[in-house]
């Protein structure tokens, strides 16, 4: 008897986000309201199926064993789930207060990307595994959660202050080269896991990016590096279509910097009591409430960041542009706390099987990536100057 | 002469305080120091700060095994290796304490007196800096509608208050006046937080111990030492702890670990005081000491392993025997003249790159190693053979006998982390109101309502109606739209 009928609504759940997501993006181009619908309901109905799927994780488990049974967000595969449901849980909410329908092509996104990723890469388990005995609290719960709302809250203004960012530009100057960079990057990374996928052997226990950036063959690497500076310049060159098409928004640029405030002065809260609560779970498992293991300190560097959001929107008035800016280099800080640090550093969060090694290749790879996007933002600057 | 000397000591002295306070009131120097701290973090969690083969690892792929011994010993002079317990780092959390010390204490005062005053009545000052205002004409006089207003602004959520000057009915209302304190209290939070580390480490201490079933410690192996107690490598305790029984549960069917428990009793002058079974998560607390389950194993000296022998003539009969053996245990090997003795033991091995076997835990999943000897009558060596199950090819020479593991059993010994700290609460304290704090500067904010009746001719009269709110603002322009139209409307 196997129990993955969870993963079967998983599926499901993965499907009808894509479904959704090119109805978004078909919304926008041609604002045709009754489309609109269509990609509301799609989203609604892949919620369910989501819920659905985790919900029959939770109740699978327990039918392995009352001793296995377990809330499903304690590994990469569910956490990650749950992560892209809370997202969605998030937008869902934000498109009934705001009856705006806009976001939702960039939102989708990220969500869509996370349930493809946990599905398809090869060192990812789908199983339902027994805790290992220091996952064994209610803690798990609290601090799980919270934090994941939290991610979800600032994944939302990431897609927000992106569109806010494309919605305000009007010439290719220095914040022009900032968002078609990330979304540079971003794409190179996804077409990058996408090769994962498609080369590495589930047996091999192969990790992150092995099959371009960080492959055993030089050339390999060479073409990949190569490759993303190309997908750079050809975002340069071709952004401003995207731009052109999606400028007949109905979201204007102050309601999109409003709500790109107000999901971080809801997510920051929440990861404050998500850091408390993995701080009080970790003085009653191992009698220390800090220790700077890798995902503490991650974590705090995340919350420094938003402070720095907060404090720069209160006292020195940073709005628009700069906060867009800000929230999308936090969300960066985001995501290498949750996953930067299970897959390439060592500590006690590392997810076992998945990597955990501070492998040089990683580090490399991450200097690397991180100079050439600043080379690009710089390049940017300099032609933007130079036009003047 | 003496007076203007004095003066200019007095001046110099003045501005040397004014100089380190201007210093340490500055945003600047917290964006600053907030930079350097997440920059240095970040380097923390890439340079390793436990093990030092980590780093040399990443040192010899990145500088060449030349360079890389003198880079590990610039990092280890100048505490990259052991960053958070370095004095540049404490130094830097002290000056961002000092910082935000100094700028509350700045601000406060300011803050405390806006929270703490009486609401002033409205005057035509007021009114030009009010945003929000209306003019309402009525045909009533300020007496009778003095009540018409304050039933409105109650059902709005206040509670009015009225005053009368000259003929001019005032009537005002706030609420969320304390809204102003949350960033004072999230402020002030950061600081008793770090008051309960620097508690924590001037008298609190880590350690570990291990107690077999059935013993019992009274001296804790430290892992940190206090700073301010001098103490030596072990912490003495006034109290035993006794090791009852433990208890290790497996998943079923499969060799993975479920859970594991320590029933542990403690022991206070001669009479047991306290028993709790504890496991991860779960500690036992006495005389605020805790003791948290961590580890557990199998101590080597006291183990037994259960040797399966055949014998390898194939004759037809088979010979077959278990074989109960500690370390270093001689027994007969039965219908042979042989003794043999167990050397070296290992529950769980697997084979190394080098063909070397590295032990892998405590527990026995049917790949153990055990190097027997084989001695005849005499006590003469005969023979030498490593037992690996993994390899059945691994058998004596000489001796006509093949062996199997079959079992390692032996007590257990829990492995216990101690933890003495007395600044948590202080910390916990400390965090419960950051929450507090967050909670009340982002959802609350001070609004308030003024409302001046005048009385025009002929029975009638002027309602001017303004409010303001510190944060919100568009949110408070719809509520205050609303209660100018109840005061109008009625």
């Amino acid at each position: 008897m196997s129990f993955d009928m969870n993963v079967k609504f998983f599926w499901i759940a993965t499907l009808s986000y894509l479904l959704a997501m090119v109805l978004y993006l078909t919304y926008l181009a041609f604002r045709n309201e009754k489309v609109g619908v269509l990609a509301t309901v799609g989203t609604y109905f892949g919620f369910l199926a989501h819920t659905v799927a985790i919900g029959l994780r939770w109740w699978e488990s327990y039918q392995m064993g009352q001793d296995i049974g377990h809330i499903p967000i304690s590994n990469l595969f569910e956490s990650m789930s749950f992560g892209a449901w809370t997202i969605i849980l998030i937008y869902l909410l934000i498109e009934l207060k705001y009856k705006n329908r806009s976001f939702g092509a960039f939102v989708m996104p990220v969500a869509f990307l996370a349930l493809v990723y946990i599905g398809v890469a090869p060192n990812v388990s789908k199983d339902i595994e027994p805790l290992v005995p220091a996952l064994k609290s209610y803690w798990l719960h609290v601090h799980v959660i919270t934090s994941f709302l939290g991610y979800a809250a600032f994944a939302i203004s990431f897609g927000v202050s992106i569109m806010y960012l494309i919605v305000n530009t009007k010439e290719k100057d220095t914040a022009y080269g900032f968002w078609t960079g990330c979304l540079g990057a971003l794409f190179t990374v996804i077409v990058a896991v996408t090769i994962d996928a498609l080369t590495l052997s589930k047996a091999g226990g192969a990790h992150m990016l092995e099959g371009t950036f960080r492959s055993s063959s030089t050339a390999v690497q060479v073409i990949s590096y190569a490759a993303y500076v190309g997908i750079l310049v050809m975002s340069y060159a071709f952004s401003m279509r995207l731009r052109d098409s999606l400028v007949k928004f109905q979201a204007t640029s102050e309601m999109l910097d409003e709500v790109g405030y107000k999901t971080v002065a809801i997510g920051f809260p929440l990861l404050t009591v998500g850091i408390i609560t993995g701080a009080v779970w970790a003085n009653a498992a191992w009698g220390t409430y800090w220790g700077w293991d890798p995902k503490e300190t991650w974590s705090l560097i995340t919350w420094l960041f938003y402070l720095a959001y907060l404090h720069a929107r209160y006292t020195r008035g940073w709005r628009g542009t700069r906060a867009a800016i800000l929230s999308i280099v936090g969300f960066f800080s985001v995501i290498f706390t949750y996953l930067g640090v299970n897959l390439l550093l060592s500590g006690l969060h590392a997810y076992g099987a998945t990597g955990g090694e501070v492998d040089n290749s990683a580090v490399v790879f991450l200097v690397l990536f991180c100079v050439i996007l600043v080379a690009y933002l710089g390049a940017c600057r300099l032609l933007s100057r130079g036009g003047k | 002469m003496e007076e203007q000397k004095e003066q200019k000591v007095e001046a110099r002295t003045g501005g040397a305080f004014r100089f380190i306070w201007d210093f340490f009131i500055s945003l600047k120097l917290t964006v600053t120091l907030l930079i350097i701290l997440a920059g240095v973090s970040i380097i923390g969690t890439v340079v390793d700060q436990t093990d030092p083969a980590k780093n040399m690892e990443m040192l010899v792929a990145i500088f060449g095994p030349g360079r890389a011994g003198g880079v590990l010993d610039l990092m280890i002079k100048t505490g990259l290796t052991n960053m958070y317990h370095s004095y540049w780092f404490v130094g830097l959390l002290s000056t961002l304490s000092l910082n935000i010390a100094v700028c509350t204490v700045d601000r406060f005062p300011r803050v405390w007196y806006m929270v703490t005053r009486a609401q002033e009545p409205l005057t035509d000052d007021m009114l030009r800096t009010l945003g929000n205002k209306r003019d309402i004409k009525a045909k009533a006089s300020p007496a009778d509608l003095k009540e018409k207003v304050k039933s409105a602004i109650k059902s709005s959520g206040f509670s009015p208050k009225e005053r009368e000057e000259g003929g001019v009915v005032h009537v005002f209302a706030e609420s969320g006046k304390f809204s102003r304190l949350g960033v004072y209290i999230t402020h002030v939070s950061v600081l008793i937080i770090f008051a309960g580390a620097i508690v924590g480490s001037f008298w609190g201490y880590k350690g570990y111990v291990q107690i077999i079933e059935g013993a019992s410690v009274d001296k804790i192996g430290l892992l940190n030492k206090p700073l301010l107690v001098n103490v030596g490598p072990e912490m003495p305790i006034d109290f035993k702890v006794r090791c009852d029984k433990f208890v290790l549960k497996l998943y079923e069917g499969s060799q993975m670990t479920s859970d594991y428990l320590s029933t542990l009793t403690v022991v206070d002058k001669g009479q047991d005081v306290m028993t709790k079974t504890i496991r991860v998560n779960d500690p036992l607390e006495y005389k605020s000491i805790r003791f948290y389950q961590s580890s557990y194993g199998v101590m080597p000296e006291m183990a037994a392993m259960v040797i399966r022998a055949y014998a390898k003539s194939g004759k037809g009969t088979l010979d077959v025997h278990d074989y109960n053996m500690k370390r270093g245990q001689v027994v007969h090997l039965e219908g042979s003249p042989y003794d043999m003795m167990i050397s070296e033991m290992a529950a769980d091995v697997a084979m190394g790159p080098d063909k070397k076997l590295v032990p892998q835990s405590d527990q026995f999943k049917g790949s153990g190693a055990a190097l027997m000897n084989f001695t005849d009558k005499t006590g003469k060596p005969v023979d030498q053979a490593m037992i690996f199950n993994m390899n059945p090819d691994s058998q004596p020479q000489v001796v006509p006998y093949r062996f199997e593991i079959m079992n390692y059993r032996g007590p257990y010994y829990t492995g216990l982390q101690v933890t003495y700290d007395p600044g948590v609460w202080v910390v916990w304290l400390g965090c419960a109101l950051m929450v507090l704090g967050i909670l009340v500067a982002f959802f609350t904010y001070h609004k308030r309502i003024w409302v001046r009746i005048t009385e025009g001719d002929k029975g009638q009269s002027v309602i001017t109606v303004a409010g303001a709110a510190n944060k919100n603002r568009h949110v408070f322009e719809r509520e205050f739209r609303q209660l100018a139209e109840k005061i109008e409307g009625k």
